[in-house]
């Protein structure tokens, strides 16, 4: 009876994987607004729009590692991703911490806008999604372990 | 291990949340900052001359603006400082409005004590700086320049050949030509411009004085005619020419004659 059950858990049908398609799309999308409402309210500060290429890139490589993330759900791919999810957030913002205060023209004004505490919070989420994305994977491989043993445990 | 690592997905996820919706609507409620500046007012006695602008401050934001510093320093054509003045307000906070009266004083005679402004135009830089601590936490800071014209009270200033004729047999009758510019756009220069003409030897032949009322941004023509003794007049002389108004007094100007 457990073999059978087992067997029916570890099949991967045709249906799970459109359902995780789906919910990645999902999540990518939701994740696309809120960028898009964003990037509209930020259109009063014409001036960073020099700042905004880096930042729409570490958005679409955030997209992307989601998408993947959610389509690799209980593999050890998830955590990979995520990690490196994770560590690129941290890197993007430790780069550009550098030039956390920002000096634009606008209309005649100089505007400067010191942006270091942002940039310090994000580096902190990263480093947070970080440490979840190991303890995560530690706690995968350690299931995956236990779930072995007792496998030879039983055989034996 | 499997609640403790949820409890910590949950965290980070409320964490990103916050962060987020922070930096959001931080952005936003910045573009919902307007700053409008009302007419300056203008109040000027005999030494001093305050211009009092009016800075309406709209924080339609939801975050408080805390240490709002405006300053504002005026400097001449040689970037010597003339005005610095500086207002501080310890906040503004949010769905609020401020109006904030900024007071730029500087003394007018030791603009006008130069020879540079009461014969050139000129222009003084205005540079404004405003610093802020948005939401009590990011730093603002705005900074233009702007330039504020001056136009000379004296503008080409030109006093021309004394004409001299008979009065009667002690006395000549000499006429001075003057006319100037005035290109002021602040004051009209009301008052007197005196002359004294002397001869070679230095010695005080006559003066006189004329009233003088020139509107701002309006030419002046006069002639001053004065008496001077004809025994003690020689072909070449000197005559000295004094401005004497309420805003300033200038002289003497010494033209040679003859």
């Amino acid at each position: 009876m457990d073999k059978v059950k087992k067997e029916k858990d570890d099949k991967f049908t045709m249906r799970d994987f459109l359902s995780r398609f789906s919910k990645a799309l999902l999540k990518v999308a939701i994740g696309y607004i809120l960028f898009s409402i964003f990037s509209k309210l930020i259109i009063p500060l014409k001036g960073i729009y020099s700042y905004q290429t880096g930042f729409t890139t570490l958005i679409v490589l955030f997209l992307v590692f989601t998408f993947f993330i959610e389509l690799a759900k209980g593999t050890i791919i998830q955590h990979v991703f995520s990690i490196a999810n994770s560590l690129m957030i941290v890197f993007y913002f430790v780069c550009i911490l550098d030039t956390g205060i920002i000096n634009v023209t606008i209309e005649q004004v100089d505007l400067m806008v010191d942006l270091r505490f942002f940039l310090s919070i994000f580096i902190l989420g990263g480093v947070l999604s970080f440490a979840k994305s190991m303890l995560q994977l530690v706690n995968w491989m350690n299931e995956r372990e236990e779930r072995w043993l007792r496998y030879q445990i039983k055989s034996l | 291990m499997n609640v403790p690592l949820r409890a910590l997905s949950w965290a980070v996820r409320f964490f990103w949340i916050i962060a987020l919706a922070f930096a959001v609507t931080c952005v936003y409620s910045v573009t919902l900052i307007r700053v409008d500046f009302g007419e300056p007012i203008m109040n000027s006695t005999e030494e001093n001359c305050t211009i009092t602008l009016p800075i309406i401050f709209d924080n339609n934001g939801y975050y408080n603006i805390a240490g709002l510093n405006i300053t504002t320093l005026i400097t001449d054509y040689e970037n010597k400082r003339i005005s610095e003045a500086t207002t501080y307000i310890e906040q503004v906070p949010p769905q609020n409005s401020a109006t904030i009266f900024h007071n730029i004083s500087f003394n007018l005679n030791e603009i006008m004590i130069q020879e540079h402004y009461l014969f050139n135009d000129s222009n003084f830089t205005l540079s404004g700086s405003i610093q802020l601590n948005y939401a009590n936490l990011i730093p603002f800071g705005f900074e233009a320049n702007t330039t504020i014209p001056w136009g000379a009270p004296l503008f080409n200033f030109t006093a021309g050949e004394p004409e001299y004729n008979t009065y009667n047999s002690t006395y000549l009758r000499v006429n001075v030509p003057i006319n100037f510019e005035n290109h002021s756009l602040y004051f009209n220069v009301s008052g007197a411009i005196r002359i004294e003409i002397l001869n070679d030897r230095h010695q005080l032949l006559g003066e006189s004085a004329v009233s003088v009322d020139a509107p701002s941004n309006a030419m002046y023509y006069g002639e001053i005619e004065t008496l001077v003794n004809a025994a003690m007049a020689t072909e070449r002389g000197q005559i000295r020419i004094y401005v004497e108004t309420e805003m300033f007094r200038y002289g003497p100007m010494v033209i040679n004659h003859g």
